[in-house]
């Protein structure tokens, strides 16, 4: 077990850049998820660390040692493929084996290790069988205890659970989840889910065109993503982008394409300048305006949006409003709090939110 | 299945009737009929074991099958694993190249080789400018030259059965068996080669059992040291008017075929 530091790493195939100058810092004994949308070079990153391609420069480093001229089969990692790639003419044991086999281990050793991993995994009885006798769950814990049994320094995994139905992947995360805890491997995970990757990793590793646009811990991401890219990559949000005419102590008077809005936002920008405040769905509090209400100045004053309800997806434990604020349109979320059907289609309604629910957005480079 | 269909399948069955099974059983009903044209016998086929000629023929004819079929094996693999593993581009355009021949008529490739194999050829003068020649190569009317034409002729089937197995082996596999610790040579003989053993015996299938029949390539190139067991077959019928004992021999090739394809079949039984 060990980090894994990636420093200065750049991977061109022909023309195209695939990692610009990538750093990333995995700390041991932790699991992080790589996680972007494809084509930006989250698997890239792992074919790396795994030796199945070459950097055009950087280094990688697992523990102390810089192990870019290290042959794959040198560099004690373990590796879970997307297609989980079991070899098709062994059985279950002797694909968990194969890889004890090549560290000349002894039969009762082997034999040893084997039943215990095949044991955590819970598929004792099946070591007897051909991967294609499995189903696709059970042949996910075999990949998974064929990368384990070795005790690499690093667990690598590929997207290994987009390949199952959404019921037995929550199953397996939850369990994945429990096998990493046991074992406390340093395993890096590359997905294009985000909850998946919330609901697995210590940490989140954000990616955009070969570069890591934010790491942090799952809450952090999510509640104060440092760019657009982040805030809209994980989870639904609201772009409030135009011009600051005025800032105050926590609001901002933002004049956007669509007209002018004050604000209340968590960090004010400079008046002047070009900004952008993000507030996700459920941040919003939707509250129905009746007609005397309209007139009323104390709700005109009050700050927030107004606008007309477009279209309503009900979800059972949620309705999400489309909110059509004086040509701007925005989501809100609301909690199925006993009465979905207070607010209708054409109804005029309120939009308000705390400071702190308001993000401003680091300028996207 | 609807009973209508099943009349679909009778043109192809009748034809196989007609041209494959009957002209079976009529060479069958010869190879047991007695010379005089009255009865039936067991001479033709006790004829056959009786000449140590025949056995002989037959053992050589069989050795060089096998050398065929090694040589082929030899050169196939690597061109095939090349073809499946590492070429990209040009992958089509190799495989139009092996299957270029099979275009060509089986006379004109084997003239062919008489030409560039024979004394004074194409070969010979090539290896004159190298200032390798040896007066007169010798090769032609040679078991040798058989075999290089056979090898030529049979060697694509080769390529192509262990090229499609080779291709369907998905590359993660063999990744995971290096991320797992084994070398590319652990890895070729524990993941590559088991799994694609099934083409390589289909391979030896096409390529031996065709050998052990063929009598084009022997009568043209291999003179009276090159000759096959289908020589005599065709001797028998062409020649001599011979049919009965010429029936009994090719049913004699015949189980020897059978017997071949049990055994090799046998061996991607075991692997897979």
């Amino acid at each position: 077990m060990a980090n894994v530091a990636i420093k200065n790493l750049t991977k061109q195939f022909g023309d195209l850049t695939v990692l610009d100058q990538l750093n990333l810092e995995i700390p041991d004994g932790t699991l992080v998820s790589l996680l972007g949308s494809s084509g930006c070079g989250k698997t890239t990153t792992l074919r790396l660390i795994a030796g199945f391609e070459q950097a055009n420069e950087g280094e990688i480093y697992i523990g102390e040692e810089r192990i870019n001229d290290i042959p794959v089969h040198k560099r004690n990692i373990g590796m879970v493929f997307q297609s989980y790639a079991l070899f098709p003419h062994m059985t279950v044991w002797q694909n968990v084996a194969y890889g004890l086999e090549q560290r000349k281990l002894g039969k009762d050793e082997i034999k040893k290790k084997v039943d215990a991993i095949l044991n955590l995994v819970k598929l004792s009885d099946y070591g007897m069988r051909k991967p294609k006798q499995l189903s696709g769950g059970q042949q996910q814990r075999v990949a998974l205890a064929r990368a384990l049994v070795t005790e690499p320094s690093v667990l690598l995994l590929d997207e290994c659970l987009s390949a199952l139905d959404k019921k037995l992947r929550v199953e397996m995360q939850v369990e994945l989840r429990g096998i990493l805890e046991k074992t406390g491997i340093t395993t890096l995970f590359v997905t294009h889910d985000q909850e998946e990757a919330m609901t697995l990793s210590d940490w989140i590793v954000v990616m955009n065109r070969g570069r890591v646009e934010q790491m942090g811990k799952p809450y952090e991401v999510y509640e104060h993503p440092k760019n657009s890219f982040v805030a809209g990559f994980l989870g639904k949000v609201n772009f409030f982008e135009g011009r600051v005419v005025e800032a105050d102590k926590n609001t901002v008077t933002l004049e956007m394409s669509c007209g002018t809005s004050q604000l209340n936002v968590n960090e004010v920008s400079e008046a002047g300048k070009d900004a952008v405040y993000a507030i996700r769905p459920e941040k919003l509090h939707v509250k129905k305006l009746e007609a005397k209400d309209e007139s009323a100045t104390q709700l005109r004053n009050e700050l927030g949006l107004i606008g007309t309800v477009q279209f309503i997806t009900y979800s059972g434990n949620l309705s999400t409003y489309t909110i059509d604020c004086n040509g701007k349109t925005v989501l809100a979320e609301v909690q199925n709090q006993g009465k979905p059907e207070e607010i209708k289609v054409g109804d005029k309604v309120h939009l308000s939110w705390e400071s702190t629910s308001c993000m401003r957005m680091e300028e996207q480079k | 299945m609807n009973n209508y269909k099943k009349w679909l399948t009778a043109p192809g069955t009748l034809t196989l009737l007609v041209f494959a099974v009957a002209p079976l059983f009529i060479m069958l009903f010869y190879s047991f009929r007695n010379d005089s044209g009255v009865g039936f016998t067991l001479q033709n086929y006790v004829r056959f074991f009786e000449k140590s000629f025949y056995l002989k023929l037959t053992g050589r004819t069989v050795i060089s099958s096998l050398t065929v079929t090694v040589i082929s094996l030899l050169i196939s693999y690597p061109l095939a694993y090349i073809m499946a593993k590492k070429l990209k581009g040009i992958r089509n355009i190799v495989l139009m190249l092996i299957i270029i021949p099979f275009f060509t008529n089986q006379l004109v490739r084997v003239y062919s080789w008489l030409i560039f194999l024979q004394d004074g050829g194409v070969l010979e003068e090539m290896l004159n400018v190298l200032g390798m020649a040896q007066d007169g190569l010798g090769i032609l009317y040679t078991r040798t030259a058989v075999v290089i034409s056979l090898v030529h002729i049979f060697f694509p089937y080769m390529v192509i059965t262990i090229y499609i197995a080779l291709e369907r082996i998905d590359n993660a596999l063999l990744e995971a068996s290096k991320s797992l610790g084994a070398s590319a040579v652990t890895t070729f003989f524990r993941v590559t080669l088991p799994m694609s053993w099934s083409g390589v015996v289909s391979g030896i299938l096409l390529v031996f059992v065709p050998c052990l029949g063929c009598f084009v390539e022997p009568r043209i190139l291999g003179g009276v040291d090159g000759m096959f067991i289908g020589n005599v077959i065709e001797d028998q019928f062409f020649e001599i008017y011979g049919w009965n004992f010429g029936a009994a021999i090719a049913f004699l090739l015949f189980a020897m075929v059978l017997v071949a394809m049990a055994l090799i079949h046998r061996m991607g039984g075991e692997k897979q």
